[in-house]
């Protein structure tokens, strides 16, 4: 296929579907929402902490100590509970005071505090909470033995392991919000491609020099072109470009990629612009769910794995919020090509079945 | 052979097992108007795919200006124009825009405004496919066909449902087309039409050609040329009698018509090419 009829079916993908007056608005719209949810999200993580604690007897003294840093101190029944609301993020931390810490500390005798830390509490936090409780305790140990303190920390990280990465509820949204642009292409391509072989106009083509490889070449380059742009428009403007921009770039191009293939079979299987809904909806969902992993870490299982746009999500997460680097992501980006190709390849494989 | 336009040997084409063509041959030659005559299924779709290149035939050869179809599919689809039987535009798109988008692909220049005047659309050349009528779209299928200026043009169907005024438009261009000196392969089950308009017709059924030759041949071969008369009884009533002509004892016939009966009315009547198919093939064009 030459160059004149690529671009006039490139033109021609453009003006019908931006003349869809509903994949023109999700298109345009979703663009300037996608970016105007990241800056309305709050940017900062809240300072103020509270701090779970089970201690059968807690000591003024410790409270008083805490309470002049502007930590509070929310009592739990068990140390199991303790751990519970930890691990369910209520808590960035909680110390278990335990009624034989307690007398070691009031006889200066060489003391273990266990103290439970949420996967995703940032270093910062981790940091302070080390040095606070140690300034607590020692406050204590003072003012209970007289003697200074000869404490250890046993430190446990529950939940998924995100210590020192905690993130702002924008950042961890942004690869949703990136890869939510890419799969809703999979509908407009797909409607595209359904409306050609309903309306008949795949065949006017095909009377022409354009030949079916030509037709998927220029579907291809339309779908992974709009994805690709909407994006990188995204993550652009958000600023999250300027770490790894050509990693960042050349994976959402391998999601567009795969998002192309996805509309390849949509468009193959589908039967009118409901037949494009009701599967692009399902598509859309699935594609959506290892996202759940990224903005709440610990929600999904390991099953996520196996749907390709985890390593879409999660390469970005890495990148952008993480600070990765090609050789932190490189296997997740290989098996996310592999499916990306493998997905083109089972689309175009399909529409063929169908042209025939 | 160096004046046919179409040259078909042995063409057959089968969906599983159902044998859609089975080995046809026949020449279309160059500015003839051919009518491919058949009920629906009967096979006549089925060719207009194999001869433009939309499927390649199971076995037999088809050449077109020359060019075989299997192995010069892309050359010979710079010559053809093809107007399908379901309207099959871009609804989204004004009618310039359809036919500007067809001259691209085909990498021609050409005379859009002018085209669509001859098909009477000059005045809604800017105006989305979408709300356009049945009839309309038809003529613009067919402008769009023309689009590359091409020597063999195809219509499948073109006048069918349409209105009296949109069929003749559609007629006229079909004819000033063939004038130009391109070939008409024109597939329908209008039995007027193919009469009206082609120079020969090929009659299909299940598949195969039971008949070609030119319409007045067809009807010299089959039909019956007859006087029809209708003649009062003697209560008042009518009655019909009809005397075959061209035989030896027509004259005689007429004369005691005449001397023995009071005629009301006389009209001859020549055999249809609906009555040529039926008995050709047992079976009516349509359904």
């Amino acid at each position: 296929m030459n160059g004149r009829i690529l671009q006039t079916l490139l033109a021609k993908d453009f003006m019908l579907y931006f003349r869809n007056r509903f994949f023109a608005f999700i298109t345009i719209a979703g663009v300037i929402l996608f970016i105007v949810v990241y800056f309305v999200l709050p940017s900062t993580v809240d300072e103020s902490l509270t701090l779970g604690i089970y201690a059968p007897s807690i000591p003024d003294a410790f409270l008083e100590f805490l309470s002049g840093n502007d930590i509070t101190l929310q009592a739990f029944d068990s140390d199991e509970a303790l751990q519970q609301a930890v691990i369910d993020y209520q808590y960035p931390a909680g110390v278990s005071l335990e009624d034989n810490a307690i007398s070691g500390i009031l006889f200066g005798q060489e003391t273990t505090v266990t103290v439970y830390f949420a996967s995703d509490a940032p270093q910062e936090i981790v940091d302070m909470m080390r040095t606070v409780l140690r300034l607590a305790l020692n406050e204590l140990s003072y003012s209970l033995s007289g003697d200074p303190l000869a404490l250890d920390f046993n430190e446990q990280i529950i939940g998924p392991d995100m210590t020192g990465a905690q993130l702002a509820l924008r950042d961890r949204l942004l690869p949703l919000l990136a890869v939510a642009l890419l799969v809703m292409e999979t509908m407009g391509l797909g409607g595209l491609i359904a409306d050609e072989i309903e309306h008949g106009t795949l065949r006017a083509l095909l009377i022409t020099p354009t030949t079916v490889a030509g037709f998927f070449t220029s579907k291809a380059v339309f779908g992974i072109a709009l994805a690709f742009v909407q994006a990188a428009l995204v993550l652009g403007v958000t600023g999250s470009l300027s770490h790894e921009p050509i990693l960042l770039l050349l994976t959402l191009l391998i999601g567009s990629l795969l998002v192309t293939g996805i509309a390849f079979l949509i468009g193959a299987i589908a039967r009118g612009m409901m037949g494009v809904m009701a599967w692009g909806m399902l598509a859309i969902i699935v594609m959506i769910i290892p996202a759940y992993g990224v903005v709440l870490p610990g929600t999904v299982s390991t099953w996520v794995t196996l749907i390709p746009s985890y390593y879409l999500f999660d390469t970005i997460h890495q990148v952008s919020n993480l600070g990765a680097t090609w050789g932190a992501v490189l296997n997740k980006l290989v098996i996310l090509f592999v499916a990306a190709v493998a997905l083109l390849a089972a689309g175009v494989f399909v529409l063929e079945r169908k042209l025939r | 052979m160096a004046n046919h336009s179409i040259v078909a040997r042995d063409l057959t084409y089968a969906y599983g097992e159902n044998l859609a063509v089975d080995h046809i041959s026949f020449e279309v030659g160059e500015a003839e108007i051919f009518a491919y005559l058949g009920p629906n299924g009967a096979g006549k779709s089925t060719t207009v795919k194999m001869l433009t290149g939309q499927i390649r035939p199971k076995s037999g050869t088809a050449a077109l200006l020359g060019m075989d179809i299997a192995r010069e599919p892309n050359k010979i689809q710079h010559h053809i124009g093809v107007a399908f039987e379901t309207t099959n535009l871009y609804p989204q798109m004004s009618a310039t825009e359809n036919l500007a988008l067809f001259a691209r692909l085909f990498g021609v220049k050409a005379d859009i405004p002018t085209l669509l005047e001859r098909v009477g659309l000059g005045t809604r050349a800017k105006e989305r496919v979408e709300g356009f009528s049945k009839g309309m779209k038809q003529r613009l299928m067919v402008a769009r066909a023309l689009v590359n200026k091409p020597r063999i043009l195809f219509l499948d169907e073109p006048t069918e449902g349409l209105d009296p005024v949109s069929a003749e438009a559609i007629r006229e261009l079909i004819l000033e087309t063939r004038a130009n000196g391109a070939t008409i392969f024109l597939t329908t089950h209008d039995m007027l039409e193919a009469d009206k308009l082609s120079d020969r017709v090929a009659f299909i059924n299940q598949g195969k050609i039971m008949a070609l030759d030119t319409p007045h041949k067809l009807k010299q071969q089959y039909g019956k040329r007859l006087l029809k008369a209708e003649i009062e009884r003697a209560d008042g009533g009518l009655d019909t009698r009809e005397i075959t002509l061209d035989s030896a004892d027509t004259g005689e016939a007429v004369k005691r018509l005449f001397e023995n009966e009071k005629v009301v009315t006389v009209h001859s009547e020549e055999a249809s090419l609906e009555d040529i198919f039926i008995q050709v093939t047992g079976r009516r064009l349509m359904g």
